[in-house]
């Protein structure tokens, strides 16, 4: 079990989240990816029913280089 | 030598501690901790995390003081002006914690590092901005490992947010008891059904729970599994995935606004505006300049602004967390490093907690307040909760060196609310009273009566602790 954590072993990551991780982050990871590719063509869409003023507002997001 | 001033806090990891020489605070980073530390100077993520102030900058230390074989470096970082703990957060300051915990997260993937772990502990505010505090938090990553902190996010952050979510805010009060976080076992069990189709709740929170259950007795039933890697890919996705779990958890809805606040006073317009100038003013009488104010039962924080607007450093103290929420969530940049809104009932103020009674401050260590404001509060503690004027005075006097406080008589209307379904068992509540408890501990600077109110404003000047 040791060797596949870093050798200061500072915090106790519990067993249980350790293995569910690979799942979720899968999972996750796919999902994410596939809503990234998905929300460009959902927003055109909609945009097609709404007023600029709210396809501005909605336009905010988080940008970290 | 450093050790001997090592914080109470301060002992788990390996890389380095905290210690405090004469009112500063510094941190030691140990040999242990050198590849680690370097790395994260000069892999530039330091630099990114300062230039966008999510972390505390740091100076180094030229010539520390003293000898210590396990010594590399020692750093002083910025400091905070007060420092708070997640049992006295609201909503939404747990909630942009934990955003920050992930954001930082995310730096470091792609500066070749990983956060070693997700502790709420590692998260202080400047007023309201939550800032990292954990310099010594990084390590390098090598992509294939698991987080060892996911299990720690999702009980510090995710859970306790989630619960309180789908139950009662208040229920992020029993972080002062679980202190390493909300344990999953406990979250799931208090969550009601639909939670579940919280986003993300279900992995986070149940199947990991399931998980951990399936874990808890590994070794001795069963295989243990060897060899656990999660791809670059997977790590991506896992903090996606968590990021927008939190962001989903919708906070309280704040039942007044601004505006509405008049309402539920028995101020006039005018009346509230005179109060506001005499508040100002008193502060402006306090010598020396006041840098520190505590703001109790400051709701809103209307009052607060004013010793912020003096350029004090304002904490300001409600027992209702939605209150809190509301004055966290106002966007007046005026206001945002220099008023911290927190969570705390001064009948029953924060304690000492964790490991030897000594690892979090009580409310008392961390003061006294230059200056403490307490304006329409003195009935709710003398009636509401039955404390005696002079037990409230010694309160008053063990916090703050000068205390502005609004005497509320019984002939004011909210006191009458409060005896309407009551005995009267409070002969000696009256003005006279008051000012012979207070001056027991304080003398006095001003008294004034708010006109268009029955209420009188006082400045008083503590005896004993003195500026």
């Amino acid at each position: 079990m040791h060797s596949l954590l870093n050798q200061f072993g500072y915090l106790d990551p519990g067993t249980g989240s350790i293995v569910i991780q690979a799942v979720v982050g899968v999972v996750a990871g796919v999902t994410v990816f596939a809503r990234r590719r998905i929300t460009p063509v959902f927003y055109k869409i909609r945009n097609l029913f709404s007023s600029q003023k709210t396809r501005d507002a909605k336009a905010g997001k988080d940008n970290d280089e | 030598m450093s050790r001997d001033r090592q914080h109470a806090s301060s002992f788990r990891d390996p890389a380095g501690f905290i210690f405090v020489d004469k009112d500063t605070v510094y941190r030691q980073i140990n040999n242990q901790g050198k590849a680690d530390f370097d790395h994260f100077i000069e892999s530039g993520l330091y630099d990114v995390l300062v230039k966008k102030e999510l972390i505390v900058p740091h100076t180094e230390v030229k010539k520390p003081a003293g000898s210590d074989p396990d010594r590399y470096k020692v750093i002083q970082p910025q400091a905070i002006p007060f420092i708070s703990y997640p049992y006295e957060w609201a909503f939404s300051q747990l909630k942009d914690a934990a955003l920050l915990t992930l954001r930082i997260q995310k730096l470091a993937l792609k500066h070749g590092m990983i956060l070693k772990d997700a502790s709420a502990y590692n998260v202080q505010f400047i007023g309201k901005k939550p800032i990292f505090i954990d310099t010594l938090s990084f390590k390098k990553y090598v992509p294939g490992e698991p987080w060892e902190g996911y299990k720690q996010f999702c009980e510090h952050f995710l859970a306790p947010l989630a619960v309180a979510r789908y139950t009662t805010y208040d229920v992020l009060k029993i972080l002062a008891v679980e202190l390493e976080g909300m344990p999953l076992d406990m979250a799931v069990s208090l969550l009601p059904p639909r939670a579940r189709f919280g986003r993300g709740l279900l992995s986070h929170l149940y199947v990991h729970n399931a998980s951990q259950k399936k874990y808890q007795n590994a070794g001795a039933a069963g295989t243990v599994p060897t060899k656990r890697k999660i791809s670059a890919f997977a790590m991506d996705g896992l903090m996606a995935s968590l990021q927008s779990s939190v962001k989903a958890l919708r906070a309280p809805k704040q039942q007044t606004e601004w505006g509405n606040y008049y309402d539920f006073t028995n101020y006039t317009d005018e009346a509230f505006k005179r109060k506001q100038k005499m508040v100002r003013d008193f502060l402006g009488k306090v010598s020396p300049k006041p840098k520190m104010v505590w703001d109790m039962g400051a709701n809103n924080g209307e009052f607060s602004a004013r010793a912020a607007d003096l350029g004090a450093y304002t904490v300001a103290f409600d027992i209702d967390p939605v209150a809190v929420e509301r004055n966290y969530a106002a966007k007046d940049e005026a206001y945002q490093t220099t008023m911290l809104p927190l969570v705390q009932d001064c009948t029953n103020p924060s304690t000492a907690l964790g490991w030897m009674g000594a690892e979090r401050d009580s409310l008392f260590q961390r003061g006294p307040a230059d200056v403490v404001m307490a304006l329409a509060i003195i009935h709710h503690l003398a009636i509401g909760r039955n404390l005696p004027l002079p037990q409230v005075a010694a309160f008053l006097a063990s916090i703050g060196k000068h205390v502005i406080i609004e005497f509320v008589p019984k002939e004011d209307s909210k006191v009458q609310i409060l005896l309407a379904s009551r005995e009267d068992i409070f002969p000696e509540y009256d003005i006279e009273h008051f000012q012979k408890a207070m001056e027991q501990y304080f003398t006095l600077t001003e008294k004034k009566a708010i006109n268009g109110t029955k209420r009188t404003l006082f400045l008083y000047k503590n005896k004993q602790k003195k500026a």
